[in-house]
């Protein structure tokens, strides 16, 4: 997948290349409005993250130039204004998602994954990891080609881990994900235990591997490893 | 009390003083010219009086001549004492008797080889007419004079005044939200147009202080978000390197702190853009709905703590903004879910004019009235940043709605009355 990442933040901008990275992923960065211009006109990417304030035009301007000419690549917003008027904005001139700073990476990269797949295969394709097998269109888990049934919260929980498999998630990450703007009123993430418990009981007593591994103090991690 | 209606009244006392004063020296200056006048009249008549008197066989005591009525009465002694003085005397009219005042002159002269005392008395009775007609006409004639040119005053004032209270208006009008320059009525006045562009330069530079300040706001929330998201993205990037345990610790705790000032920014902003009425547009907003709607985002939270909601909602229609409304649906409801005891109870009572929140917990170990205060929480080690109930303050204040907390034994009440 090429992902074009249009962040004056070079630090930032750099965090988000690694990590996307090493899921074989091309990434290239533009700190500027002319820069991103530049490579957007003469390259082709899957998906495109905007800032929306950049040094030398506003990013809002750019997606609508970007639309004009990327009618197939994804465009999230990455904004440090959480307004919703900016998120409208962004939604109405043809942006697919909007992600307040600060975001967790496993929470953008699982956007992107979501984004491509929705906009390349129109949700149709399967993801796949082992024995099991997930249609995100039809919300619906095979393990060894027989559908296990999950709640809402363990499916969403199930394409966060498969999102961003091998990597360590934070509690707060996957608070974040469930719970969304009510996760920031919250003190404490212990409701995302149980969920998680019954996730990896359900896929074990299905016959899945025990993929889900707790990290200690930190969070979890799904992995084959 | 209005200008002109205070300089009005001064005007119109002050005229009412001078009219008094003015009248008095008036009727006072006439009278003593009419006396005087009388004085030489009776004197003169005194040298043809003593002819016509000489010419008489007998003095007679009262004798009447034309308008004057002389008292005769002989004295032994010869006296050079003149007397001109007011007198009144009872006067036959009519067959009705009255008073009626006198011009009196007293002299004495010798007629015939005696001596006389003789008392001229010309009645004043006419001049006193005169006197009160003509004073009468010229207080009556200042009066309508002053009370003109205090009337013309009067229209002349609001005419020239009219920019003033134009410019008062505008003041009034005056939104920092909606700014509008403020314009002016041309006047000539130098005042007044000192007054407007000292008043436009003052608006100019306060929308624009206004404007900065709200600009700063937003600035300073991205600035502070912006390495916010460069550390989140930091941490996410060493988890996923191998960590030693005690690493993995710190780590966990540099994340929370970073989660922590995050939530903490993104409060301030949200109070600061209520406080600068950030948020405009109103819209016709079903509470229910929100309510339902906010309910079934929080499940997985109030499954969480197997709480039981119940819920008693009227329909209510509120104008208002709905990011706010959904903003203090949400605080609430999530105190009313972080608060609560395991197993515990949320009751929501919509009524046509007011939201009653009840849930269960720990009794308060604060004073209730603490609570809406900025950065004050249930209990002090709590993670929370505090802001939550402060916000949801502010919005009641944007739109007038009262808000009351209420601790009854195990229960939490919250109440806002729209």
């Amino acid at each position: 997948m090429k992902i074009l990442i249009i962040e004056d933040e070079e630090a930032l901008a750099k965090s988000i290349q690694q990590y996307l990275g090493t899921d074989g992923n091309i990434c290239e960065i533009a700190t500027t409005f002319e820069e991103a211009w530049l490579k957007a006109s003469i390259y082709e990417y899957d998906c495109i993250l905007v800032d929306i304030t950049l040094p030398g035009g506003n990013g809002l301007d750019l997606i609508r130039e970007l639309k004009k000419q990327h009618a197939t690549a994804g465009i999230i917003i990455i904004s440090a204004k959480n307004s919703l008027e900016d998120k409208i904005a962004g939604l109405e001139i043809g942006s697919d998602d909007y992600l307040p700073k600060p975001f967790h990476l496993s929470e953008l990269n699982a956007r992107i994954k979501a984004l491509v797949r929705r906009k390349e295969f129109g949700g149709n394709k399967s993801i796949d990891f082992h024995e099991l097998r997930v249609f995100p269109d039809e919300k619906r888990l095979l393990v060894n080609e027989k559908t296990v049934a999950l709640t809402r919260s363990e499916y969403d929980l199930l394409i966060y881990f498969l999102a961003n498999r091998n990597r360590v998630l934070t509690k707060e990450s996957i608070a974040e994900h469930l719970a969304g703007d009510a996760a920031d009123s919250l003190d404490s993430f212990d409701f995302i235990y149980s969920h998680i418990k019954n996730l990896r009981k359900k896929l074990m007593t299905n016959g899945a591997g025990d993929y889900l591994k707790a990290v200690y103090g930190v969070g979890y991690k799904f992995t084959d490893r | 009390m209005k200008l002109l209606q205070r300089t009005g009244l001064y005007f119109m006392g002050f005229s009412f003083v001078i009219l008094l004063i003015g009248g008095l020296g008036i009727f006072y200056t006439l009278q003593y010219m009419l006396d005087h006048e009388m004085d030489e009249n009776l004197h003169h008549t005194r040298a043809v009086l003593n002819k016509e008197l000489g010419k008489m066989n007998e003095l007679p005591p009262i004798v009447e001549i034309m308008d004057e009525v002389i008292d005769i009465r002989e004295v032994r002694m010869p006296s050079t004492i003149e007397v001109y003085k007011d007198t009144f005397r009872l006067v036959r009219e009519e067959g009705e008797e009255e008073l009626e005042p006198f011009r009196q002159y007293i002299y004495t002269d010798m007629i015939k080889g005696k001596y006389y005392q003789i008392a001229l008395n010309h009645s004043k009775f006419d001049s006193e007419d005169l006197l009160i007609a003509i004073t009468g006409l010229i207080v009556g004639f200042l009066l309508l004079f002053l009370l003109a040119l205090n009337l013309f005053n009067r229209f002349l004032s609001q005419k020239i005044w009219q920019p003033f209270y134009h410019t008062i208006q505008q003041i009034r009008q005056y939104s920092f939200s909606q700014p509008n320059a403020l314009t002016a009525l041309p006047s000539t006045i130098d005042e007044f147009a000192t007054l407007d562009t000292a008043l436009a330069q003052m608006t100019n530079k306060l929308t624009k202080d206004y404007q900065s300040l709200k600009q700063f706001t937003e600035n300073a929330s991205h600035e502070i978000q912006t390495p916010l998201a460069i550390i989140r993205a930091q941490i996410d990037l060493l988890l996923q390197q191998k960590q030693a345990e005690t690493s993995l610790q710190h780590i966990q705790q540099i994340q929370q702190s970073v989660t922590k000032l995050s939530k903490l920014n993104k409060s301030l902003l949200l109070l600061t853009r209520i406080e600068n009425r950030q948020f405009e547009p109103l819209e016709l907003i079903a509470l229910g709905d929100i309510i339902h709607q906010k309910l079934e985002a929080l499940d997985l939270l109030v499954r969480a703590k197997s709480l039981r909601v119940e819920r008693d909602i009227s329909p209510l229609t509120l104008r208002a903004n709905p990011i706010l409304v959904d903003i203090i649906i949400s605080n609430l409801l999530t105190n009313a879910i972080k608060h609560n005891l395991p197993d515990g109870t949320i009751s929501i009572l919509l009524t046509e004019d007011k939201l009653l929140l009840k849930n269960t917990g720990n009794s308060l170990m604060k004073s209730p009235s603490k609570l809406f205060e900025r950065f004050q929480k249930a209990d002090d080690s709590a993670k929370s940043v505090g802001l939550g109930l402060a916000i949801v303050k502010e919005i009641c204040e944007v739109y007038h709605w009262g808000i009351d907390y209420r601790n009854e034994a195990e229960w939490h009440l919250v109440e806002v009355v729209f």
